[in-house]
This record gives structure tokens, C-alpha cells and sequence, in this order.
């Protein structure tokens, strides 16, 4: 059965309203994770607006799934990546995150797009 | 302000170096509103030095601002009804 497990990546790369990409990778970690499979979920880019505290959805009309994010601990999703320099670059600091995610350098996040089985870009 | 003065509307986010390229198209007169996820750029603070001495006039869609939690003193919050009123006040608007 365990050969069954395979590692996946899904890595965020879009800001959060534009598009509905990170709604959906946010459903896809979640799908993968409820059938047992080992999830990293990566967040480089834009993607790290995702993550940003004190964001208020529904001031736009639109669902909150940023909120969800918290689930990640409850489908033991642990591994959560979020790239040094993107959040640099768009000036936002570690501790201003949602969720208690690895503040990682681009080679860490390289090393781990290595280790995973499959690797989903959204 | 002058006849021919653009409302420039900006919907994505922006780096500096994509924002720099977009201002050689803004005339001094011009105003930009950020809307949408373009709110977040106004996060990053070589986004904010490089509006910091410019003429034209910077505005953001207050209910897009406050939804993303961003905070930018040197930009002026609108709402939609003063949003309607700016894009008659201005020549066009050019949505980038």
C-alpha cells in the first residue's frame, strides 16, 4: 500500500483574485491529501500574496478560500514552502504569513521539486 | 487638468521594472488608479519609491485595498461612485 503514495508539489505562482488558480491548487492540495497522498504545497511569485495576513474576500464579493488555507494542519499537509525572495521583493515579512510555513531560498525549493513524484503548477 | 490627460487603470500586479516601463507612457498630468491585484504591488516598497516623486495623480479602489489588507499613504482611496466620476473627469481611460 505505501508504494501507492506518491509525493506531490503544487506549486502557486498567481496572485489571489485575478484568477481562480489559487482557489483551485488550494482544492487540488486538499483532494490529494484526503486520499493519503504526501502533499508539499509551494508558494513562489505572486503566489505569495496568497498567504498574506488580513485579507478580507468577501469585501469583493468573493468566496474566502484564503481562510482555508488553516486546513493544510488538519490534512497533514506540513510541508509548506514559501520562496525568501518572492516575499522580499513584494515586501512582505515572515511574520506577516497565515499560516506557519518554511521561509526557503530558491535551491531549497529546487531540492524539493526533485524529491516529489509529481509536480503540479498552477 | 488638462484636456487630453489619461486615466490609466491597472489591474494586475506589477514589479518595479514592468511598472517603470508602463510610466514612460504616463504624461504628467495623467492619473493611475490600481484596482484589482494590482493593490498588492503597492505592498512592495521599490513599487512605492518609484510613484514617490512622480506629478500624476495615484488613486486605488478602496474596497480592493482593504480586501487584500494593503495600506499605502501616498494614494488616494476611492470608492465606485468617485471611481465613475474620475473616468469622466479624465480624456479616456486606457486599461493596461
Amino acid at each position: 500500500m505505501s508504494n501507492s503514495v506518491k509525493q506531490i508539489a503544487i506549486v502557486n505562482q498567481q496572485s489571489s483574485f485575478n484568477t481562480p488558480n489559487g482557489r483551485e491548487a488550494l482544492d487540488l492540495a486538499l483532494i490529494f491529501a484526503a486520499f493519503d497522498q504526501s502533499v508539499c504545497a509551494i508558494f513562489i511569485d505572486d503566489g505569495v500574496y496568497q498567504l498574506y495576513q488580513g485579507q478580507q474576500a468577501e469585501l469583493i464579493k468573493t468566496k474566502d478560500y484564503l481562510a482555508t488555507m488553516k486546513a493544510f494542519d488538519l490534512y497533514d499537509i506540513d510541508k509548506i514552502l514559501v520562496c525568501e525572495q518572492s516575499l522580499q521583493r513584494r515586501g512582505i515579512n515572515a511574520c506577516e504569513l497565515t499560516i506557519n510555513a518554511n521561509v526557503a531560498t530558491s535551491a531549497q525549493i529546487r531540492a524539493q521539486l526533485e524529491r516529489c513524484d509529481h509536480v503540479l503548477s498552477l | 487638468m488638462t484636456t487630453t490627460a489619461q486615466l490609466h487603470l491597472l489591474s494586475q500586479t506589477t514589479t518595479e521594472e514592468q511598472l517603470s516601463a508602463r510610466l514612460t507612457l504616463v504624461g504628467k498630468d495623467d492619473g493611475i488608479v490600481f484596482m484589482q491585484d494590482s493593490c498588492y504591488s503597492l505592498k512592495s516598497p521599490a513599487v512605492v519609491a518609484l510613484l514617490a516623486y512622480q506629478t500624476f495623480k495615484l488613486y486605488a479602489l478602496a474596497d480592493d485595498m482593504q480586501a487584500r489588507n494593503i495600506d499605502a499613504p501616498s494614494v488616494e482611496l476611492i470608492d465606485y461612485p468617485q471611481f465613475v466620476q474620475l473616468s469622466l473627469d479624465y480624456q479616456k481611460t486606457i486599461s493596461w
